[in-house]
């Protein structure tokens, strides 16, 4: 019995040695007065749920066919609210980005931001008026990323703020199957500002900490653009000689921006050193 | 490292004094007791409740391989790439008694691990996280006395963060639980009870498992593993076989993070599963396999597909 007891001594040092070793500091966690930490916005980009691949079919509620193969867009003022409602603007001059499908570029990154716990993100869709009437010499840089993602009319007209570009299956008065030519520009005009801002819950918090990248994940539905609140056809689109849609002004601008409205949406936040995203 | 190590030692003494405190090997006659699997990964959907159990021997050292596989989405669309989970396991298993009615399990896993992601094959591997159980026999029929026997078993144990947590793996939308460890200092209840007509038997099998936030401030969804399995002792003068065919089920709490919910990472799972084992002399071998019957693992991002195992012990 002796030899027992001394078994379930041996059982009880054990135990303890477990409990002994069990600590739970950390460090690199804390919110530093001051510190600051990094963030970026990484937007996947789909079709009603599906990933986009460009040059693949898609066909929407509208029942019409669609083959993306470009897809750029703006995003920008990108702002980061904490629970209490007090918020981090990004500095102005570098608060503008170009999200493109087909340059892989889907991170738009954010240094120097206040460390805190950041419950939602607000950001533009596209370039804002104030903006834009500061003058080309005060946006050069970013006019010229623009221009070099197929961004810009000419200056006097200003950004793009989306470009949407494809196919789709038309089928001609002589019963054919076609393969037409599409091409969304969302942008602002003379008539109508057309820039929209939108604000996403996080489903848990972007925790900003120095040394540590908060990486938001957002999925982006580029199918609402179309075929969102408001429906809008492309074959309702033709040009006269009914070779192609282009749409780039009118009403069909102000339903796109309401359409966008929707398009965003966080699926997941990483927090914590080393979350880069691909 | 060095407190493992100990640990080990620990448990070896406990395997020591079970052969020199000169009790009685079970007889293959008195056939009994689960050995309950409690979670060998510890992450969820991997490796807990598998309930793979000797029907054959109460008390025995053994090794034993399994084999889970996974299919898991990888990204966040309807149609992102499925990819394939491979979790394989080689662990030492004890169960030891150390004095009358009350026995000590140990469990000693080492994973390998692989999936092939979109940006090419990942693999990981080590040694995982160490579960000693203590279990107490609450009520055991004497023998002969009915012609049902019962027993019933209670116990508490602590798996340790033996295995290493990479917390890169678990965050974003592929299975998180692609781990050879959980990183936590989990607690675990478990009870079992078997119930025995002469060579028929049924094994119940009821565990919880309450994992803590590891340092990574990852904290894994407390789990509950239950099972129930039928058995039949066909006993010749050779040998002696144990066929069995039950049900295993788990369900996940959700995982947290910084202590905030992570969305869609709860779940359940009901296995079916069948076995045999065959003893001769003091050894025995056991081959089981669990197929899914119905399952909602991480909300729907991550699908079992089947486990296996095959196991060698020798009887103490």
């Amino acid at each position: 019995m002796n030899f027992q007891l001394k078994n379930i001594a041996a059982v009880l040092a054990a135990t303890s040695l477990f409990v002994s070793c069990s600590n739970d500091d950390d460090n690199g966690s804390k919110v530093v007065e001051g510190a600051v930490g990094e963030a970026e916005l990484f937007f996947d980009n789909g079709m009603a749920g599906d990933a986009l691949d460009l040059g693949n079919a898609y066909t929407n509620s509208n029942g019409e066919t669609v083959t993306v193969k470009k897809l750029n867009y703006i995003i920008s003022n990108v702002v980061l609210i904490k629970e209490d409602g007090s918020s981090f603007v990004y500095p102005k001059a570098e608060n503008y980005f170009i999200i493109s499908e087909e340059k892989g570029q889907f991170t738009v990154h954010l240094e120097n931001i206040p460390v805190g716990d950041y419950k939602k993100v607000k950001f533009g869709i596209g370039v804002d008026q104030q903006r834009y009437l500061e003058g080309e010499s005060a946006q050069k840089s970013f006019w010229d990323l623009a221009y070099a993602n197929d961004m810009t009319w000419t200056w006097s007209i200003g950004y793009r703020f989306i470009n949407f570009e494809g196919t789709f299956a038309e089928t001609s008065d002589h019963g054919r199957h076609e393969e037409l030519p599409f091409q969304v520009h969302q942008g602002s005009n003379s008539a109508t500002d057309n820039y929209r801002e939108v604000t996403l819950d996080l489903p848990t918090t972007a925790r900003v900490r120095e040394k540590e990248l908060s990486s938001i994940h957002i999925m982006s539905d580029i199918n609402v653009l179309l075929d969102g609140d408001t429906k809008i056809l492309l074959h309702d689109n033709l040009n006269a000689g009914g070779t192609a849609v282009s749409i780039m002004g009118g009403e069909n601008l102000i339903k796109i921006a309401q359409n966008s409205l929707k398009m965003f949406k966080v699926d997941h936040v990483h927090n914590g050193p080393g979350s880069h995203h691909e | 490292m060095k407190k493992y190590l100990l640990l080990l030692l620990f448990i070896s003494q406990f395997g020591f004094s079970a052969t020199i405190t000169n009790i009685p090997p079970p007889n293959f006659k008195h056939y009994l007791m689960d050995f309950d699997d409690c979670d060998a990964c510890g992450c969820s959907a991997s490796g807990g409740g598998m309930g793979f159990s000797s029907m054959l021997d109460k008390n025995f050292v053994g090794v034993r391989y399994f084999n889970q596989s996974y299919s898991s989405r990888d990204g966040i669309f309807k149609n992102s790439p499925w990819i394939d989970e491979n979790f394989n396991t080689v662990q030492l298993w004890a169960r030891i008694p150390v004095f009358k009615n009350f026995q000590i399990s140990a469990l000693v896993p080492y994973h390998f691990h692989n999936r092939e992601l979109s940006t090419g094959r990942q693999t990981i591997e080590g040694l995982g996280d160490i579960t000693v159980l203590g279990l107490y026999t609450v009520y055991q029929t004497k023998k002969d006395s009915t012609v049902f026997t019962h027993m019933l078993q209670a116990g508490a144990g602590v798996k340790a963060p033996t295995g290493k947590y990479n917390s890169a793996a678990s965050t974003g939308s592929v299975n998180p639980s692609f781990q050879v460890g959980t990183g936590s200092w989990d607690y675990l209840l478990a009870a079992e009870y078997v119930i025995k007509k002469q060579d028929l038997g049924f094994n119940a099998m009821l565990n919880y498992a309450f994992k803590t936030e590891n340092d990574q401030h990852y904290q894994f969804g407390n789990q509950l593993n239950y099972a129930g399995t039928f058995f039949y002792v066909v006993e010749r003068e050779k040998f002696t076989l144990v066929p069995q065919v039950g049900l295993a089920g788990e369900t996940y709490a959700t995982n947290k993070q910084y202590g905030e919910d992570i969305p869609d990472t709860k779940g359940d799972i009901l296995f079916s599963k069948v076995g045999l084992e065959a003893g001769s002399g003091k050894f025995s071998v056991g081959l089981n396999a669990m197929l899914p019957i119905s399952q909602n693992l991480t909300g729907g991002r991550v699908e079992a597909n089947y486990r296996w195992s095959v196991n060698l012990n020798y009887s103490l």
